[in-house]
């Protein structure tokens, strides 16, 4: 094993993150260490402020201009939770996507114990929404499954909530996030969107989607530390309808025991993670200063590159959409029969590329792609490989094949 | 001499936020501080901002001193007005005086 390390697992979390991130982290940890929020003195309000920018340039990347609809959290994970359980109730449906990762899935059939109707809207074998069989779902006129014959329930009522993953953490199908919108909102359905793997990234335009909520984490597109995430409101949704899941010290209306109603505090009782925070504006604050498209624009260079190197490869099969169609910088492949699981570690101990296998905590998404349960070898580039690195990589994958992957 | 006006926020997400916008606000002086005990049981920070005092001036050269509370007025219309047109949510204007 050479000492060259190259990380294809920026779908898991971004590695490595721009060096003034770390920088920002200890600053804040050194200089600005008060509690965010709780105090008036000097070192409290050097936090505070670190929160407030971090929050406007969060907002900056989903195209949200008024900050104080964002509320942080501590991951994707935390805010999908929020969103489910407090946006749809008993006795409402709910219609997800058929790429959905744990994070939705989980609090999904929690929804369903508590009475929640739960339908699966169908994907192509790339991943991608069919929207014609999603709008009829969604506003009640068809059931799950969407064949003819299949749910010709009349006067099924519409979806009160619609679920979508924008960006597919298996395959790196990209769903066209605009029309699901219009879609929602022609049912009067509120849309909450796992942006896990798009936020930072993708232009996502909360600004033009009013009934819109979307869930984003930190430590990956956004290139800040994990730990960090939030929740965004469209201005078409009000966030008092949505009850929080944590309850606690704010900072504010202290001389009550009620938690506040208003944004952001109502999701975010406890204190905050200042220094993940400081982390995240930095990471966020670099984006800005490198070009967000072009980021998109190298990545997504750097993935074609990688897709069609490995389609080229005897036996590999590559799951995602097509070269040139809508996608995010994520793609996983098959290799015939050998044991995704052995082939990654070949890739790392001989080769030093990296990369995650198995389920990918979306066996729902495997489903669809034909891949349950064996799961597949994901392979997701970042912003700071090079052309030299994805052939390098190639070049291991090519190698691992010839020479099996027995140890 | 100046009298001291403050806005008060429900959240103080809402005071660093007007605080970051506080420049385009046409307030005097802006300034984050912690809210006085007197205004507010809370413990957080609301943005203070000047205005002259109803009492006569008492420095030469000084503000021109506002005995009919009409520059204190002026300056809360002001602020309600910035924090309208920001959407900055508030609790209140405390006028200078």
């Amino acid at each position: 094993m050479g000492a060259r390390v190259v990380y294809l697992d920026n779908a898991a979390t971004s590695w490595p993150k721009p060096p003034c991130v770390a920088e920002a982290m200890a600053a804040f940890l050194r200089d600005s260490g008060g509690n965010p929020g709780r105090s008036g003195h000097r070192l409290s309000v050097a936090a505070g402020r670190v929160v407030a920018e971090a929050r406007e340039a969060a907002a900056r990347a989903l195209g949200l201009s008024d900050p104080l609809r964002l509320a942080f959290t501590a991951n994707a994970t935390a805010a999908l939770n929020v969103g489910i359980a407090g946006l749809a109730g008993p006795g409402d449906r709910i219609v997800v996507d058929a790429m959905a990762h744990n994070a939705c899935a989980r609090p999904l059939s929690e929804a369903a114990r508590r009475g929640a109707e739960i339908d699966w809207a169908p994907v192509d074998g790339a991943g991608r929404l069919d929207l014609d069989l999603l709008e009829d779902l969604v506003a009640g006129r068809r059931g799950p499954g969407g064949g003819p014959g299949r749910g010709a329930r009349v006067g099924r009522k519409a979806a009160r909530l619609v679920v979508l993953t924008h960006g597919s953490n298996v395959s790196g199908a990209l769903q066209d996030l605009a029309a699901v919108a219009t879609i929602a909102e022609l049912a009067g359905a509120v849309l909450l969107v796992d942006a896990a793997q798009t936020a930072g990234l993708e232009d996502i335009g909360l600004d033009s989607l009013p009934g819109a909520v979307v869930a984003f984490t930190g430590h990956k597109a956004m290139l800040g530390p994990g730990g960090t995430g939030g929740l965004a409101f469209g201005t078409g949704v009000d966030p008092e309808a949505c009850a929080p899941l944590l309850r606690g010290g704010t900072g504010s209306a202290s001389e009550s025991e009620e938690h506040p109603a208003f944004m952001p505090d109502r999701f975010e009782a406890g204190t905050l993670n200042g220094p993940g925070l400081a982390g995240l504006l930095s990471g966020l604050s670099w984006i800005e200063a490198s070009g967000r498209a072009e980021l998109r624009a190298a990545e997504l260079r750097l993935t074609e590159r990688l897709a069609a190197g490995l389609r080229e490869l005897p036996g590999v099969q590559v799951l995602g959409p097509r070269p040139g169609e809508r996608r995010c910088p994520v793609l996983s492949i098959r290799a015939g029969l050998i044991d995704p699981a052995s082939l990654a570690l070949a890739l790392d101990e001989r080769h030093g590329v990296l990369c995650r296998v198995g389920l990918h905590c979306a066996p729902r998404a495997h489903r669809s792609l034909g891949t349950f349960p064996g799961g597949a070898v994901r392979l997701s580039p970042g912003p700071f490989l090079s052309d030299d690195d994805i052939d390098y990589a190639l070049g291991a994958v090519e190698a691992c094949l010839k020479e099996g992957t027995s140890p | 001499m100046n009298a001291s006006g403050y806005i008060l926020f429900h959240t103080s997400s809402a005071a660093f936020r007007a605080e970051r916008l506080a420049t385009r606000s046409g307030l005097a002086a802006p300034r984050l501080v912690p809210t006085p005990r007197e205004l507010s049981s809370d413990c957080g920070v609301c943005l203070r901002f000047e205005a002259p005092a109803s009492s006569p001036g008492e420095a030469p050269g000084g503000p021109p001193a506002d005995p009919s509370g009409e520059a204190a007025a002026r300056a809360a219309r002001v602020a309600r007005d910035w924090l309208e047109r920001e959407r900055i949510p508030y609790d209140q204007v405390v006028a200078p005086g």
